[in-house]
């Protein structure tokens, strides 16, 4: 069963603001009580690295990231990216997935966002 | 079953130099002479679209228009009474509330 929110980040966080703007407002429809999914590919994966200090807003995607281990959130990352990334060692949630596989909960979710 | 009263929802994220403008501008046009409830959301870079007039005509022919005051904050643009300024609630509420909603990113 897919979810009423999917979030897909592909946006680079070492060169862009938007992968940390799409991190804040998936955490933001989440807090609202909100399901959502959140699939990271390509460059976002990075968001999910243990030191964020070359990160764009990299103080923020810290707090982010969290604040979503807190909240049990887990994270479908694209499994041809996930060996590139040392990951973020505080009980990150990480659901590798194939390409097929981010097709399949696109089809399945009520509601998608996509940030490049 | 029409297209009468139900609700669009549209959230643009891009800086008003990107194609996305037009599209929005388009796809709200086409909303509002369908008799459509249009719903738009200006969030991150999107927000300097408060500024366009042709944005402004779709809110005095009747959209809803909101603006991410976080958005504002952060690249110090002046919240003014163009628009309603608000946070994610108001984003979540209309991703739950629109029978078709748009994300332009």
């Amino acid at each position: 069963m897919g979810t009423p929110v999917l979030v897909l980040i592909s946006a680079d966080p070492r060169t862009s603001h938007r992968a940390n703007e799409a991190l804040r407002i998936a955490l933001g429809i989440l807090a609202g009580e909100n399901e959502v999914g959140i699939v990271l590919r390509d460059k976002a994966v990075t968001l999910l690295e243990e030191d964020t200090d070359d990160l764009v807003d990299g103080d923020d995607i810290a707090k982010h990231l969290s604040t979503m281990v807190k909240l049990g959130q887990a994270f479908h990352v694209e499994e041809r990216a996930l060996p590139a990334i040392a990951p973020h060692g505080r009980g990150l949630i990480l659901i590798p997935v194939s390409p097929a596989e981010i097709a399949d909960l696109m089809a399945r979710s009520d509601r998608v966002l996509v940030f490049q | 079953m029409g297209l009468q009263k139900r609700k669009l929802g549209l959230l643009l994220s891009t800086h008003p130099d990107h194609p996305n403008l037009g599209t929005c501008l388009k796809l709200s046009e086409a909303a509002l002479a369908s008799g459509i409830d249009l719903y738009l959301y200006l969030i991150d870079d999107g927000v300097r679209a408060v500024d366009d007039d042709r944005v402004l005509t779709l809110s005095r022919r009747g959209a809803k228009l909101f603006v991410c005051a976080y958005g504002c904050q952060r690249r110090g643009l002046p919240v003014t009474d163009k628009a309603t300024y608000c946070g994610l609630v108001v984003l979540t509420d209309l991703l739950n509330g629109c029978e078709r909603f748009v994300a332009l990113n």
